[in-house]
């Protein structure tokens, strides 16, 4: 009889401890609204590709300023590192693009038309890093890449510099060594006034060129291509205004502007540059197939 | 088990998964980096002169009194070793905005 008690008691259902599973729960929540909602991660000490898209705009564009200013090709490259974009130049251009789509200042567009093809200038793919210009920044740039890090003090000797490294001691080592890259002059900038003229004009009849283009190269004096010129057409109806330099794989001095078939346009390079009227798509002939082709003009710095 | 919880979720929240891992603003940024953003400033203000621009640059990189950010940038700068021409680009900077913004005349520093 006792052995039959003892059974009973011992097969009764265990309760499980929700009581301790309800704790965890509560407690887990709690944690998360602490640390997602109350007190979030306040974060400092961040790199420059951890801003925010509106940010990084603004940083690219002050670089873009400042290479206008100082026309340091080197160090507006090592800047440009620091925000991660894979395909530079075309991320000036479309920068560029979009402030051109909402109404940005010319000054702004034009600096960054010229950075973007002074990137893509042959003779800046061929320059090299110089020494002591250090590009990397610490911590960010390597495994840790895309976390945001905590720094509580800056290290020194680990800091990004992208500013010019000190000059070097005056009494030369024994040994000739190259401390520094010449400033380069990538891209010519076209004297501020003087106009363009029309040199070259061509009609492209090409079936696969859809839809037709008024595509525009513009020169300096030297026959060099020249970035962040405003190219202003207009027709009947409406008036546009682009820039050379936004498209870098076709060339510094490139911009094109789609035209509509039997529309009359005039065209203006720069300020005070020549109006040139009474532009029209070409017709064009193939075999027995008629179609409308484009137009290549070339301008040059008088 | 209560507190093991919330050791665990702020744990995750902190440690884990933060809230925000991109797209902070440009005060945010390291104090090399905010020199070097002075730096650009200061150049382009050697360049065209336009003090305005110039100020509305340092007021977008933090809520700081202008003159303050640049001389936080100089001793950054003189920490780093900045060129000598740099340090004079920034102090260019400082003295035009000294003339423009005489109210503005820092402190000395404690």
């Amino acid at each position: 009889m006792i052995e039959d008690e003892y059974y009973e008691e011992d097969e009764a259902p265990r309760q499980p401890p929700l009581y301790l599973l309800t704790g965890l729960v509560i407690g887990l929540l709690l944690g998360l609204l602490i640390s997602l909602v109350i007190a979030p991660v306040q974060v400092v000490d961040t790199s420059p590709f951890l801003l925010g898209e509106e940010e990084k705009d603004a940083y690219r564009l002050l670089i873009a300023r400042a290479f206008q200013a100082d026309q340091n090709l080197e160090r507006a490259r090592a800047r440009l590192g620091l925000l991660r974009d894979s395909a530079m130049p075309q991320t000036l251009a479309d920068q560029a693009l979009r402030m051109q789509s909402h109404g940005g200042s010319e000054a702004d567009i034009r600096a960054l038309a010229e950075l973007a093809a002074a990137l893509s200038s042959p003779q800046s793919a061929a320059s090299t890093q110089p020494a002591g210009l250090p590009t990397a920044p610490p911590g960010g740039e390597g495994e840790n890449a895309g976390t945001p890090q905590t720094f509580p003090t800056l290290d020194l000797n680990q800091a990004v510099q992208t500013a010019t490294p000190p000059p070097t001691p005056t009494s030369p080592p024994p040994t000739p060594r190259p401390t520094f890259t010449p400033r380069l002059l990538p891209t010519p900038l076209p004297t501020l006034g003087a106009p363009f003229d029309l040199v070259e004009q061509n009609a492209i009849c090409e079936t696969a060129q859809t839809p037709p283009r008024l595509m525009i190269e513009v020169q300096d004096s030297s026959g060099n291509p020249v970035p962040g010129i405003a190219i202003t057409v207009a027709w009947d109806g409406g008036i546009e205004t682009f820039y050379t330099g936004l498209m870098p794989s076709l060339g510094a001095g490139y911009a094109d502007f789609d035209m509509q078939a039997g529309v009359v346009y005039s065209l203006r390079v720069g300020e005070l540059s020549e109006t040139i009227n009474d532009l029209q798509a070409p017709a064009c002939s193939e075999g027995e197939a008629a179609f409308t082709g484009s137009l290549r003009l070339l301008f040059r710095q008088r | 088990m209560i507190g093991v919880g919330a050791a665990a979720g702020i744990f995750y929240g902190w440690g884990l998964h933060p809230a925000q891992t991109s797209g902070f603003p440009l005060h945010t940024l390291r104090a090399d980096y905010k020199a070097d953003y002075v730096l650009m400033t200061a150049e382009i203000y050697r360049q065209d002169g336009d003090l305005t621009a110039a100020l509305e640059r340092l007021t977008a990189l933090e809520d700081t009194p202008p003159l303050r950010i640049i001389q936080q940038a100089i001793l950054t700068g003189q920490q780093l070793g900045y060129a000598r021409s740099d340090i004079e680009t920034l102090a260019a900077l400082f003295q035009g905005l000294q003339k423009g913004l005489p109210s503005l005349t820092p402190t000395a520093e404690p």
